[in-house]
């Protein structure tokens, strides 16, 4: 596909323009679909105030018959990107509903036209055009005037958002989506104690966009938005690293062949209070004394209940993060996997980091309302630190203990195929409980299968 | 004098548009539904510019600036194409066109066009 060809409008979000693989096409005609609340009008609004910086043609937004537009101005006064100087001038609010509702669907065209010629515009917004259903004597009087429409717009230049509380079956059945040249679909859903906001777009015509759900939330500067992350478009080659990062466990490095090899992922999984945390702990300890920074993203122990951890360990948390120790923590009740995955991956690059530790996919499993997304999410994050040489270590909590019995083992092989190497950590049985570490899987490498004694002692773990 | 301008476009929402923004302007539009009427028009009444379509019926854009500039008496008429593609821009100056612009449209860029092509036509003439 030959992206030259079009010109594109920005979002005002870069997030988004890359979503949409550079912006909306100029002089197209798009809907913004969504159920109320979902952030539709704010993204809108965003787009009309980014665009109204440049001092040009002004840009109409339409309000038909849903919010009045002194309503949609006081809320809007709550966003960075509003800018009151541009209202009346470049950004005109035009409510049209009572001319509507005299004259019927009808009276839009004219409306449309004249403010074409008064003022023309080069962006339009009208919210809600599905209102306008509601007006409609009949289907055939609907797509009579959607026919006149297009025809008007498309022959004029300017760009022009429909926004509307459809629903998945209105894009199925109603006329706009057929000639719409954009469609851009906001979401929200429930989990837990809080809400999930996504987006994704149904059809862009001529532009090779992102597919899938994208996650978003609403701040104070309008939507914040979080491209889903993919794998790697061009599968880089590169040679097969035999390098070995040292885990800094007291006997864990022979029986992986010497170490970890560099860029691999690792999952540690096993009950609670196996260990998992101490492990995991100590090999990003031991990357800073190998001079590679190390990232630990954590989704259980605050920053002080970590330092405390770390304490344990002989060490102290400000002198190991001066250091190149990196702690993100996020509350588990906060986490949402889109915007988790760009802090992360902004950390990477900004701080050249070699080592990651997730502490715990578990909790990211909690996160997600969808257990493929998560799993894709995962699986795509992993060939990018793979690529970029990042050795990663996740701990994974076992429910019922992790027998012999192969208890959970389902759990575990779900991350099977996008780990190297999979350690498993028992709290030991009677009469002596004694734990033991053992390594069931190990890319590439001459591992040792049996089952080993360790100890957390003052100095952390050790095989014994 | 009367400036007179044919737009030829099957698209009614174009020649509407067009005819308005033009005739604000002072000019007296004519329209033309397809290239050969076009192309009788100009022959019968010389205007001072054509807006032709690429896809005009019967005789398409390209065709109409080909047949204009090759006649004796139509050939000083300043011709503007209206495209759709990159392409379709370089096929109208190789047809002999003054001048092309992209759809969709807009009065200011439209104005803009038409005084250019016609300062490249006096110049040539």
């Amino acid at each position: 596909m030959n992206d030259t060809v079009y010109k594109c409008i920005s979002t005002g979000n870069p997030q988004m323009d890359e979503i949409l693989n550079g912006g909306f096409p100029a002089n197209s005609i798009n809907i913004i679909m969504g159920q109320p609340g979902t952030g539709k009008t704010i993204f809108a609004e965003q787009m009309v105030f980014h665009h109204a910086k440049e001092d040009e043609r002004p840009i109409l937004y339409f309000t038909t018959l849903s919010e009045p537009s002194s309503k949609v101005l006081t809320y809007l006064q709550r966003f960075s990107f509003f800018d009151e100087n541009k209202v009346g001038s470049i950004v005109q609010y035009i409510e049209i509903g009572t001319q509507l509702s005299k004259g019927g669907i009808n009276a839009l065209v004219p409306i449309i036209e004249e403010a074409i010629h008064t003022s023309a515009p080069k962006m339009i917004v009208i919210d809600s055009f599905k209102a306008l259903h509601d007006l409609a004597e009949s289907p055939q009087e609907m797509r009579r005037m959607l026919y006149e429409l297009t025809g008007l717009l498309t022959a004029f230049e300017t760009t022009v958002f429909l926004l509307g509380e459809y629903s998945d079956d209105h894009a199925q059945t109603l006329p706009e989506f057929a000639v719409a040249d954009g469609i851009l679909q906001f979401l929200r859903s429930s989990l837990s104690t809080r809400d999930e906001r996504f987006l994704r777009v149904l059809k862009l015509r001529g532009s090779n966009y992102s597919e899938g759900l994208h996650g978003c939330k609403i701040t104070s500067s309008g939507l914040d938005i979080f491209p889903r992350l993919v794998t790697p478009k061009v599968a880089e080659s590169y040679d097969a690293n035999r390098d070995r990062v040292k885990s800094g466990i007291d006997g864990f490095d022979t029986i992986v062949g010497g170490g970890l090899l560099r860029g691999s992922a690792t999952v540690v999984a096993g009950p609670a209070g196996a260990g998992k945390t101490t492990f995991s702990l100590q090999f990003a300890l031991a990357g800073c004394k190998e001079n590679e920074r190390s990232l630990y993203v954590n989704f259980q122990e605050n920053p002080s209940q970590l330092a405390r951890l770390i304490k344990s360990l002989g060490a102290d948390l400000k002198e190991v993060q001066t250091d190149g120790f990196e702690l993100l923590y996020v509350s588990p009740v906060e986490l949402q996997i889109d915007s988790i995955i760009v802090k992360l991956f902004g950390l990477i690059q900004e701080k050249n980091i070699k080592r990651v530790v997730i502490d715990s996919i578990s909790d990211f499993s909690r996160s997600s309302s969808d257990s493929d997304r998560l799993h894709d999410y995962l699986y795509s994050l992993l060939q990018h630190m793979s690529l970029k040489g990042v050795t990663t270590l996740m701990t994974y909590e076992t429910f019922g203990g992790l027998l012999d019995d192969g208890k959970d083992s389902n759990s575990i092989s779900r991350f099977s195929n996008m780990s190297d190497n999979i350690v498993l950590l028992g709290l030991g049985r009677e009469p002596d409980y004694v734990r033991d570490i053992r390594c069931i899987k190990a890319r590439a490498t001459q591992h040792d299968r049996k089952a080993h004694p360790f100890e957390i002692t003052s100095n952390g773990f050790r095989l014994v | 004098m009367s400036k007179t301008i044919i737009i030829a476009d099957s698209d009614y929402y174009i020649c509407k548009l067009v005819s308005r923004f033009l005739a604000e302007e002072g000019y007296t539009i004519i329209t033309a539904s397809d290239g050969y009427e076009a192309l009788d028009t100009a022959r019968l009444t010389p205007p001072t510019a054509i807006l032709a379509d690429i896809l005009l019926p019967r005789l398409d854009g390209f065709a109409l600036c080909r047949l204009i500039k090759s006649d004796d008496a139509t050939k000083d008429l300043v011709t503007v194409v209206l495209c759709s593609t990159l392409a379709s821009e370089e096929r109208a100056l190789v047809a002999g066109a003054d001048a092309f612009m992209r759809k969709p449209l807009e009065k200011k860029r439209l104005l803009t066009t038409i005084d250019q092509a016609t300062i490249k036509r006096n110049a040539f003439a």
